[in-house]
């Protein structure tokens, strides 16, 4: 079986500042990876890697491959290509990915035309409506022919990432990176999103790499989780080995510290 | 006599859209209050209102038994010294070109507190765990948390009652936010805190007496542990069941 995302010896820089250091791992197919770490640890940009999708005053060195194909050695062409393909990404503001003068229906067209035409598929409107209109409702969101006409100031948070989640799925991928994700949600939304994303992964086949400072959350979506501090990796495993057994430092702080909220909720304090 | 009473507060930013309904909770003195309540329920209304910096359409506020009314200006003096807040995001609060001692005992100057200054920030910043050489230091040389402290050092430097803290802990990683949960704690020993978050985890850890606000109405009130114990009212648990545990 071969990796969706391999990642080998990857580092970041911007000048002769180390953003990222030295960062490996291996998504396969169908897998749930968890990335941790405090804000500035280098989660996005680890993200932004994996995709080709650094910003050009950073340099990078290692090296990914994303579903086989060196992302490095790829030209912009072939790796928007790739993109499509083999990766989306859910960010932690939807706005930032959503035109906010274009209707939420159109937006989400044009990912699933992409898709189909890079797989020489015919181009017809009215499947393509059709299919925006069945990924809302695979997404839950209400009166989907309405959010398709409307634009993204006109529905909520939640709903606007509920958007974002149905064109990433657009693209059919195998690896789907959320990042952040529900980081700007209220908890409930979060709980809704979060049951979501974990059906939609399963259903459509798809590989996770989610990121997220919350350790709570991250142990309840992911297999594997990675915790990353100052731009390196210091402990991967699983929830439970990381969670009951933390081996590096931080990783113990962060567990005490997750722990000291969940005692106070269940009145253990 | 309680610390802070507040009745039957309606308010509304516009005439045709009322936010606040009815709203009536009292502040013990030395009893944390959390406020909790999905973003837009109106939870930073509240405060504002609290702080004077809204003036309520109907209801009563009242501190230390007198009434709470932003017109007498003698009145709001004395209260400003007594009620201080503190807002979420460290980096906008703080004034990036104001050295860290300017910054503390700015409440000192504007409301004229007649007290030794620097001895005041000294006080201040010995309370929060800073060090003294912060002083000269401007707001970008301090990390999130660190910031989130000269911020809660401002607030106290006047000797307030009650402190009003707006998601204070909400944007810091978790391991900062339990530490800025224990200072809270700390400062608690001769304060009260209004903590308003949207955050359980936090108000379970820092609040004995806990507050839940929804679309402008409370629906549950009381002893935290109680309340998390045995949510009543069908939003409390649906708030409840939505915290992601350690322990599935
Ligand atoms: N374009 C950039 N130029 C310089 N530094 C950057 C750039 N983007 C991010 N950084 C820095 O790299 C570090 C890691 O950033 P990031 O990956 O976004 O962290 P995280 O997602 O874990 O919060 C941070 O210190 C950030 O300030
Ligand atoms: N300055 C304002 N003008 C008009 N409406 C406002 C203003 N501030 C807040 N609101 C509205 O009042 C309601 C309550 O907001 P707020 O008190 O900020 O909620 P919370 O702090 O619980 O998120 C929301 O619907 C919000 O859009
Ligand atoms: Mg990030
Ligand atoms: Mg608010």
């Amino acid at each position: 079986m071969s990796a969706v995302l391999k990642i080998e010896n990857l580092c970041v820089h911007a000048g002769n500042q180390q953003l990222v250091s030295d960062v490996s791992f291996a998504i396969n197919p169908g897998e749930r990876w968890g990335l941790i770490g405090e804000s500035g640890s280098g989660k996005s940009l680890t993200a932004m890697a994996s995709i080709g999708l650094l910003p050009s005053a950073l340099s990078a060195s290692g090296t990914i491959e994303l579903d086989g194909q060196p992302v490095h050695a790829l030209s912009e062409r072939a790796l928007s290509r790739l993109r499509g393909d083999a990766a989306a990404v859910v960010f932690q503001e939807p706005l930032t990915a959503l035109d906010p003068l274009m209707r939420l229906g159109k937006q989400t067209a044009e990912p699933i035309r992409r898709r189909m035409y890079r797989r020489g598929e015919p181009l017809d409107r009215k499947s393509i409506q059709r299919e925006v209109i069945a990924l809302f409702e695979r997404v839950a969101l209400p009166e989907p022919e309405r959010i398709a006409r409307a634009y993204p100031h006109e529905i909520s948070g939640g709903q606007r990432q509920r958007v974002a989640i149905a064109m990433a799925l657009a693209c059919k991928p195998k690896l789907l990176i959320a990042d952040e994700p529900t980081t700007a949600l209220d908890v409930t939304t979060q709980a809704e999103i979060l049951d979501l994303l974990g059906k939609l992964v399963s259903e459509f086949g798809m590989a996770l790499l989610f990121i997220s400072h919350d350790l709570p959350v991250v142990a309840n979506v992911a297999d594997t989780v990675i915790v990353m501090r100052e731009g390196a990796v210091v402990e991967r495993g699983t929830p439970r080995s990381v969670l009951t057994a933390p081996q590096h430092d931080y990783t113990k702080l962060l567990v005490a510290a997750a722990a000291k909220f969940d005692d106070a909720l269940a009145g253990r304090t | 006599m309680n610390l802070l009473d507040v009745e039957n507060l309606a308010f509304g930013y516009a005439k045709d859209r009322q936010i606040l309904k009815e709203v009536s909770f009292a502040v013990q003195r030395g009893v944390n209050v959390g406020l909790v309540g999905e973003s837009g329920s109106g939870k930073s209304t509240i405060l504002r209102l609290l702080l004077g910096l809204e003036r309520a359409q109907g209801g009563q506020i009242r501190f230390s038994g007198q009434v709470v009314d932003p017109k007498d200006r003698n009145f709001m003096r004395a209260y400003r010294k007594s009620v201080q807040p503190v807002f979420q995001d460290p980096y906008s609060s703080l004034d990036p070109r104001q050295r860290v001692d300017a910054i503390i005992s700015e409440p000192l100057r504007s409301l004229k507190v007649d007290v030794d200054h620097s001895r005041a920030v000294d006080a201040a910043l010995e309370a929060v765990g800073l060090p003294r050489d912060a002083q000269k230091r401007y707001p970008h040389e301090f990390s999130g948390g660190q910031r989130q402290r000269i911020a809660i050092a401002r607030a106290i430097v006047s000797r307030p009652d009650l402190l009003l803290a707006d998601e204070a802990v909400s944007a810091l990683d978790l391991s900062t936010r339990v530490r800025i949960v224990d200072l809270f704690k700390r400062l608690s020993e001769t304060l009260t805190v209004v903590l308003v978050s949207h955050d359980l985890g936090v108000v379970a850890a820092l609040c004995e007496e806990i507050i839940i606000l929804e679309r402008g109405t409370i629906v549950e009130q009381g002893k935290t542990r109680e309340i998390l114990a045995a949510p009543r009212h069908p939003y409390t648990q649906r708030l409840l069941n939505s915290i992601p545990r350690l322990k599935a």
